[in-house]
């Protein structure tokens, strides 16, 4: 089932309530009684089109965005990444890695090797925030440059040799895999940890890493799938043009 | 489960019957032709459309001889190269689903072949495979914790690298664990090797 503007924005809530971050990410909160989707996201000044592509490519990996995306400005789509990492980063993963701390302090025995698992979390961490720390400070700068020059139609000569030095296509070829570090997490706590005591400890962690795991998924497909290819394009017809006048 | 065929072609005599031999002896596969050159090669793999291709990448003799070779595109999904001394086109062997090589041991080469057959995580119910470890895999797994190379690896255990990464595909499938660091997790839960062994 897709997500259409005449839903009621509860009934989003209830189809996935994995869209839960996803909505408090664009800024709306709960309590929004029986309104529709396009009247809560006027409410809260929300373009209506992005939030209905962003909430279906989540709900669905398959799904392929329908409106012109095109349409909607690059800003648009770098603000929401840069508030998807902030939820990482902020939220998510202050609250695992007291989590995971809690959980490997009651395995009884063997002090050392619960140890080992608190350290592969701050390496996953450190890897996460270098990987959002690369994003923020090279890349999302040079897009909305590359934005900026598209819609001033005019390529100044310092961004040209910027591209050939590097684009979007080397962007997508080194979007390193962040996820193998977690799909491991999963399975040492699922298949080889020692017993801990907190056994529903161990489940919400669980619970969380599944979770963290399917949103960072959603988070790169938008970036791969959407994002990458249409600035790629935008070069591409930056550099023709600059080429041919 | 369907039978897997394979096609050899290798020039020497002993080196390819030797391989006939341990194929054939695998469930579920079997030679359906046995080569000694390439010549005809695209109308014999037309013919009986083999799913992997088991051969010599010193056949190739010519540039002509390469672009006609009709499998040249599916080698990463078809072909299994045998390595022996001699020319081989330069970066040739790294397009090959695996690579057999003349100083493998008798397990390893049946470990690929295995792979090639059926995948090692359906691999359950078989003897030989289950999601254990085995001792090679634990020997290697062992290196990988303590932050050796490949090619070192390969080196210590007189293998090839191209045997250690099959090796290391194995082990990652069993275990579910990606990354070097999970690697070294598991080894250290799993008492095979001990914290202070780790740089």
């Amino acid at each position: 089932m897709n997500i259409t503007r005449d839903m009621k924005m509860a009934d989003v809530i209830h189809h996935n309530y994995m869209l839960l971050p996803v909505i408090t990410r664009f800024g709306i909160n709960l309590g929004f009684g029986d309104k529709r989707v396009d009247k809560v996201c006027d409410e809260n000044g929300v373009n209506l089109d992005f939030f209905l592509e962003i909430t279906n490519s989540f709900v669905d990996d398959d799904y392929i965005p329908q409106k012109e995306l095109d349409s909607f400005p690059v800003s648009l789509m770098i603000d929401y990444l840069k508030k998807t990492h902030h939820y990482y980063l902020d939220e998510k993963i202050p609250e695992l890695e007291e989590m995971i701390n809690k959980m490997t302090s009651s395995i009884p025995t063997e002090k050392e090797k619960a140890g080992l698992i608190v350290n592969f979390f701050k390496q996953y961490r450190s890897e996460l925030e270098h990987h959002i720390m690369r994003e923020e400070k090279k890349v999302q700068p040079y897009i909305l440059e590359i934005e900026q020059a598209y819609i001033n139609d005019l390529l100044p000569p310092g961004l040209q040799s910027k591209i050939k030095a590097y684009s979007m296509q080397d962007f997508a070829g080194e979007h390193d895999n962040v996820e193998e570090k977690l799909y491991d997490l999963k399975n040492i706590i699922i298949k080889y940890m020692p017993p801990s005591a907190e056994k529903s400890l161990c489940n919400s962690i669980l619970i969380e890493l599944f979770r963290l795991e399917k949103d960072l998924n959603a988070h790169a497909s938008l970036e791969d799938k959407v994002l990458i290819p249409k600035v790629a394009n935008m070069e591409t017809i930056l550099l023709s043009k600059y080429r041919s006048s | 489960m369907d039978r897997v065929t394979f096609i050899v072609a290798e020039k020497a005599y002993l080196v390819r019957k030797g391989i006939v031999s341990i194929i054939n002896r695998i469930d579920h596969a079997s030679v359906v032709k046995e080569l000694s050159s390439l010549e005809g090669i695209n109308s014999v793999i037309l013919e009986l459309n083999p799913d992997y291709f088991v051969f010599n990448p010193n056949l190739i003799s010519s540039e002509a001889n390469y672009r006609n070779f009709s499998i040249k595109t599916d080698l990463s999904k078809k072909g299994v190269a045998i390595t022996t001394t001699g020319p081989t086109r330069k970066g040739l062997i790294d397009n090959f689903r695996e690579v057999i090589d003349l100083n493998d041991e008798r397990d390893d080469i049946i470990m690929k072949f295995k792979n090639l057959v059926e995948p090692p995580a359906q691999q359950k119910h078989n003897s030989v495979y289950t999601t254990e470890l085995s001792d090679r895999e634990k020997t290697i797994l062992k290196l990988v914790a303590k932050g050796l190379t490949n090619k070192e690896i390969a080196e210590q255990l007189y293998l090839s690298t191209h045997t250690v990464i099959t090796h290391r595909k194995n082990i990652t499938t069993k275990l579910g664990i990606k990354t070097i660091s999970g690697l070294t997790v598991y080894a250290i839960l799993n008492n095979l090797v001990r914290l202070d062994e780790i740089s």
